[in-house]
């Protein structure tokens, strides 16, 4: 058993096809994570490179404490389930368990012993000297566990093991494979693209798409602080209902006359900026109920669908701001007679709402932007006439600033401390609106005191803070970044090396080259060692070694894919006249 | 009503039966074409005197085992008996070395994914382009120039080395192994080499069988490249041989054919279905 | 083709900047290794790499300087010592200078792929270093070529054998094809380069050029007509045997594949004797009161096209049937319920469903058979070796390419205008081939039946 590492996993297949992106996330030794997102969003890539099956374009991934990049999938120490379960179909069922031992050259009799013990756990003692061809679906698939299970790896790997099953087995399967893992203590990593395996089995859940991570949280919260519309709608089944509603004071416009007043938490925590804008707004449908004829927020004249499942009734209806059908799930009797019109309600406290272009969710902010004055004197940066950034040359990028009226300062709502922990921080004062409880720390949604900046912070679950409350909040100067007037970044967390190069990189063939008309230049630096990468928003800051061992800042624009340890040639070209 | 009805499904019915009757002629017909040569064969091989020009007509009036017997024992001439052993030895090393080496070309061109596998694909494929002639003719030349003819394992060496280049049906058979296979093997622990033996090699029966059965039956029927390089008669394999007899030997030639003709055709008779299976996956891929 | 170039510019820029870049980059070690194979190696202490190369480098030299170097030039000269029996001078052989050149050539080739083999391998190494990684120990390449090397194991011998008994011997030919060995120059005569002039003698007027033209357009037509013929009628009796009427479809397919699996040169030796002058067709001919057919003999020419057809057809049919057979067993059977529910009729399904499909499926055989019909060596070889034609320079009517050719070379020791004529073929065939793959549907609509 062993903790997976992954730090800025990402994969490019041959014509720059980008499978997965910037993957960061720490498994912890004997947990149960679950990678899952539609067919293409890279989850099984990801699986596959942490099993040694793709190679690993950039980034680092760890089992245990050994990097395993360079390391062949034999020799990680990991087991996977695979989808088509992947049996040797000319072996006995007790070969294909005892295959990874004879290929560790275990003794025969061990092979038997632990062979028998596995077959027991799995309650497969009577298939033992078939083939794999006559045995049924979930036989194979418990044979396919056993294989995993008579070793003891570091991980347990999980490719879409159930999705070859019919519906009432993989039911069953589901709840066992959860079993399993509590009593083998093992580190699981499960990829599934069907929501509900995902919701019901594990105790985090990485949602991606596109090669990007989305959210990475347990079920709980993944269900109730979805971060955008993707991930709202994809958890949760029938999915959430998406309309567009346009924010006015208090209210939500469906169109001209149907509207939703906000309940008194929701409207705190949207705080201000929105008004008259149009936002996203989700509903799940068991957020819906039955309302009486005086306090309704709909009034629905036709339904145009009404399906009965036994424990819950599912209504379709036409709503405005909405295309599609609305999906109201609702708890009644099977023999109730739906007759309209009827009268709906919603739950306010439940309801999300998410920015219109980006589609990510209005409240959660992890990065808070106070606009602010900046000016530069001596090497050290002022804001606000107030706090200073001493050497500030050594992390901003654009050294150039000298007056920056209009810029922002950044800072991360997990960076926000309510103890001063020394006389230079920065400090806020923020009035509380609205708050969230979450599984490790409580989110609470404020506004600036006298300036209407919304703000949000995270605290540790033992700090309580009602509505209303007045708090002050400490910021240590160095985890403050500086922005431009468009929220560019223009700083990193560190100290870099100066100078910084503005560099054009161009691929010759396969190689990566640094163009320069400097003749010194390239003569100085054969090559160049990429070491770190910064990301900034506009740009890529790369940190790089030459063959001298020197160290050097590189500024280039953000078109290629680099990876630490890249190399670098760099080429010399002479300038035109 | 009713009557109309019937009289409609007596005429489909009718028809049905004109067309069976139609189909099984024509098949009836299509097989005796295939047939009638080899029965031809067969008779004449068991007519009592040799020559074709006695035989009048297409089978001959009296029958006896004298062509067998002579086969065997009247070996002065045509040493039918040594002719066997000799291709029997060909065709028996040609089956493993050729196997061998097919089967591991298809496997690893199948399987691996190196850098130099397009430019081999597409190297063997001009390859198989030029005249097989071509490389006949220079082998003829240089073993008459080194004087290294009438050597049967010269033969086999050509054999086997030429035999990699159609490896295209059993990289098809390669392919159809599903690659998590292969995963979970190695995820398993096991190297390469190991994969091959303990996994791919099993899976490939099939592949193998038929490789194996298909370089057996060559060089009972290969004919120039022996003709070229064994000049010796008692190096000769049955085709060389039997190919000297004339038409007044015809009685020999045709029990002779038929003698190696009835194991290779039962041979053949097994492989259907692997040959049919090779065929396909080899047409679909290209 | 203009882009084409602008690529072809653009790679070459590349290989160049790689190239000079790679002396720029290169550390003492490479640049060891470049000086002396292996020694960079042994600078990174993988001794059992550094020992393979130096000794590669060491035997490489002493190979070349005692005889590759005189080999090579003896590739040039083609031999300068004519020999002469009266004085017992045993004088140069050409032929073994052109293969001894040609081996030495491949050897030179060779070594100089291991140099940059051995520079590449040191430069990789150092790059790893750079790295912070480990330069790879001699145990760790050899366990490499058993696990994930070992395509390089499984692959040697069969790349050997190729190399050593397809294409040296295939080279050899072409370069046969620029000398005037063969009749009267044959060792220990001394044979010359005589660059195109074999080619020019294969097209001008004389008595080769008209028979290969007369050749030629047989040898097309033969191609194209036996190949649809034996396509169509494997393809019909396959769809005859599939139709769901015919019971024992097991005992009605032994028939062709006994025909199959009976080795060619036995059935067409026996054809051979049906219908010669005196076998048992012209036999029952002349009882029926009619004068002998001359079938296979001198003037039987159309006689003798038709019946190699034909016989062709008898040899091969079982062959296409086998295969359409297995693609017809491949469609699957919801095609042929949905089109009967859409109110086709047997006809129709055929036409949009059955044809289609076959046609896609079996193209590249389709190719394979047409070139190996264009070069069908066995039905005429056997049928009619023994007539020669008038106005056919050592050739008959029915004759192929290749049964020219090979009567050319073996029979009558031309060894240079049938290398010549193979290069043809070869051109020909390869043409043929590209043209009707890229024109083929496989080709154009690659994913519409998988």
């Amino acid at each position: 058993m062993a903790k997976v590492k992954l730090i800025d996993v990402s994969k490019v297949y041959k014509g720059n096809v980008r499978a997965v992106s910037d993957f960061n996330l720490e498994i912890e030794d004997g947990e149960f994570i679950i990678f899952v997102g539609p067919s293409g969003c890279g989850k099984s890539t990801t699986l596959r490179m942490i099993a040694g099956l793709e190679e690993i374009t950039s980034g680092k991934i760890y089992i245990g404490d050994t990097l395993v990049n360079n390391i062949e999938p034999k020799d990680r120490d990991i087991a996977m389930v695979f989808q088509n379960y992947a049996l040797y179909p000319h072996m006995s069922v007790f070969d294909n368990l005892g295959y990874s031992l004879k290929c560790h050259h275990e003794k025969k009799e061990v092979i038997k012993e632990k062979v028998e013990k596995v077959a027991k756990l799995l309650n497969i003692q009577e298939l033992l000297d078939r083939k794999p061809r006559e045995l049924s679906g979930g036989q194979r698939q418990r044979v396919a566990l056993g294989r995993c299970l008579i070793r003891q790896p570091k991980a347990f790997l999980f490719d879409e093991p159930l999705s070859n099953l019919d519906a009432k087995l993989r039911v069953q399967m589901r709840s066992e494979i959860s079993k399993l893992h509590k009593q083998v203590q093992g580190t699981f990593i499960y990829v599934t693209h069907d929501q509900t395996e995902a919701m019901t089995m594990g105790d985090r859940i990485v949602v991606m798409k596109d090669g990007f991570v989305q959210q990475i949280d347990t079920p709980v919260n993944l269900y109730e602080h979805p971060v955008n519309i993707f991930v709202a709608t994809f958890l949760g089944s029938p999915q959430m209902n998406i309309f567009k509603v346009k924010l006015n004071k208090d209210k939500l416009y469906f169109s001209d006359h149907i509207y939703l007043k906000l309940s008194e938490k929701t409207k705190n925590k949207m705080i201000d900026g929105y008004d008259g804008k149009t936002l996203s707004l989700g509903i799940r449908p068991s957020d819906f109920d039955i309302a009486n004829k005086s306090s309704y927020d709909f009034c629905i004249e036709k339904i145009d669908l009404v399906e009965k499942l036994g424990n819950e009734t599912l209504l379709y209806l036409t709503l405005p701001g909405r295309e599609e059908s609305t999906i109201v799930s609702l708890k009644l009797d099977m023999a109730d007679d739906l007759k309209g019109p009827i009268y709906l309600k919603v739950n306010k406290d439940k309801i999300h709402l998410f920015n219109e272009d980006d589609e990510s969710i209005l409240k959660i902010n992890d990065y808070n932007f106070i606009p602010s004055k900046m000016s530069l004197e001596n090497d050290i940066l002022h804001i606000d006439n107030k706090y200073q950034i001493d050497n500030f040359s050594n992390k901003c990028v654009l050294s150039e600033i000298k007056q920056l009226d209009n810029g922002y300062i950044r800072i991360a709502s997990d960076a926000f401390k309510t103890k001063k922990l020394s006389k230079d921080d920065y400090v806020i004062e923020v009035e509380v609106r609205a708050k969230d409880v979450r599984s490790k720390s409580n989110v609470y949604f404020a506004k600036k005191v006298k300036d209407n900046i919304r703000i949000t912070f995270t605290c540790p679950k033992d700090e309580h803070y009602e509505l209303g409350d007045k708090v002050k909040l400490y910021v240590p100067i160095n985890e403050i970044s500086i922005c431009d007037s468009d929220k560019n970044v223009l700083m990193v967390d560190e100290n870099i090396v100066k100078p910084i190069i503005d560099a054009n990189i161009e691929m010759y063939g396969k190689e990566y080259y640094l163009v320069t008309q400097d003749k010194q230049f390239s003569k100085n630096n054969k090559y160049l060692l990429v070491e770190k990468i910064y990301d900034l928003n506009s740009k890529m800051l790369l940190r790089v070694i030459n063959q001298k061992n020197e160290t050097l800042t590189l500024k280039i624009n953000k078109n290629n894919d680099f990876f630490n340890g890249l190399m670098i040639y760099t080429k010399y070209k002479k300038a035109k006249k | 009503m009713r009557s109309f009805s019937n009289s409609k499904t007596m005429n489909r019915k009718v028809k049905k039966v004109l067309v069976a009757i139609a189909i099984y002629c024509i098949l009836i017909v299509i097989c005796g074409v295939f047939f009638f040569p080899c029965l031809w064969l067969i008779l004449s091989s068991f007519s009592s005197t040799g020559s074709l020009y006695d035989i009048e007509g297409f089978f001959p009036s009296s029958f006896s085992f004298d062509a067998f017997i002579k086969l065997f024992t009247d070996t002065s001439q045509y040493n039918y008996p040594m002719w066997l052993l000799n291709t029997l030895i060909i065709a028996i090393c040609n089956c493993i070395l050729s196997t061998l080496l097919i089967i591991g070309t298809a496997y690893a061109i199948s399987y691996f994914q190196f850098k130099a596998r397009k430019s081999l694909m597409k190297g063997a494929l001009v390859l198989s382009m030029f005249p097989s002639f071509m490389g006949m003719t220079v082998i003829y030349i240089l073993m008459t120039q080194f004087n290294f003819v009438n050597n049967i394992w010269g033969l086999i060496l050509i054999y086997s080395c030429t035999a990699p280049l159609g490896y295209l049906v059993q990289k098809g058979f390669f392919d159809t192994i599903p690659q998590s296979i292969y995963e979970a093997a190695k995820i398993d622990g096991a190297t390469n080499a190991r994969i091959f033996t303990t996994i791919t090699l099993p899976l490939a029966k099939p592949i193998i069988v038929y490789t194996a059965l298909t370089s057996f039956a060559w060089p009972w029927s290969d004919f120039i490249l022996p003709k070229l390089l064994l000049i010796n008669k008692d190096n000769w394999t049955v085709a060389v041989g039997l190919m000297q007899l004339q038409q007044n030997e015809f009685a020999r030639f045709a029990a002779g054919s038929v003698f190696i003709a009835i194991p290779i055709v039962i041979l053949y008779f097994f492989l259907v279905k692997y040959m049919v299976n090779g065929m396909t996956s080899g047409a679909v891929k290209g | 083709m203009k882009r084409f170039f602008r690529r072809l510019g653009k790679n070459i820029v590349d290989l160049w900047t790689n190239f000079i870049n790679f002396f720029k980059v290169a550390n003492l070690n490479v640049k060891a290794s470049m000086c002396l194979m292996g020694a960079g190696q042994f600078m990174y202490r993988q001794i059992g790499r550094g020992i393979l190369y130096l000794g590669i480098e060491i035997l490489g030299i002493l190979f070349f300087s005692i005889y590759g170097f005189q080999w090579l030039v003896g590739l040039i000269t083609l031999g300068t010592v004519e020999a002469d029996p009266w004085t017992g001078l045993e004088g140069d052989n050409s032929v073994i200078f052109m293969l001894l050149g040609l081996m030495s050539l491949v050897l030179l080739i060779l070594f100089i792929a291991l140099y940059i083999l051995n520079v590449r391998d040191v430069y990789n190494t150092s790059k790893l270093v750079l790295r912070g990684e480990k330069p790879k120990t001699f145990k760790q390449d050899l366990k490499d070529l058993l696990d994930k090397k070992f395509y390089k194991t499984v692959l040697f011998l069969p790349i050997l054998g190729t190399i050593i008994f397809s294409l040296l011997p295939i080279v050899f030919m072409i370069l046969i094809a620029f000398t005037n060995y063969g009749e009267p120059y044959i060792p220990p005569v001394l044979v010359d380069w005589i660059g195109l002039e074999n080619f020019i003698k294969v097209f001008s007027i004389g008595d080769i050029g008209p028979t290969f033209f007369k050749i030629l357009g047989w040898n097309i037509l033969w191609a194209i007509a036996t190949t649809l013929l034996n396509y169509v009628l494997g393809l019909l009796l396959a769809i005859l045997l599939n139709k769901k009427i015919v019971k024992g479809k097991f005992f009605w397919r032994l028939f062709p594949i006994l025909a199959y699996a009976i080795p060619g040169f036995i059935t067409l030796t026996a054809f051979k004797f049906m219908f010669s002058q005196g076998g048992p067709i012209n036999f029952y001919i002349e009882q029926a009161g009619g004068s002998a057919l001359p079938f296979l003999t001198k003037d039987g020419t159309w006689w003798a096209r038709l019946i190699g057809l034909l016989i062709n057809a008898w040899l091969t049919v079982p062959s296409v049937m086998l295969l359409a057979t297995g693609i017809l067993s491949n469609i699957n059977n919801d095609l042929y319920e949905a089109a009967k529910i859409d109110g086709a009729g047997a006809f129709r399904q055929f036409k949009d469903i059955t044809l289609p499909f076959v046609v896609f499926a079996t193209t590249p055989t389709l190719i394979t058979s047409f070139i190996g019909n264009f070069n069908n060596f066995g039905v005429f070889y056997f049928l009619r070796s023994d007539v020669t034609s008038n106005g056919y320079f050592v050739s008959n009517d029915t004759d192929l390419l290749i049964n020219w050719l090979y009567r050319l070379s073996i029979d009558n020791k031309y060894y240079s205008i049938g290398a010549a004529i193979s290069l043809i073929i070869f051109i020909i065939t390869s043409a043929i081939s590209l043209i009707i793959y890229i024109k083929s549907p496989a080709y154009k609509k690659e994913d519409t039946f998988r």
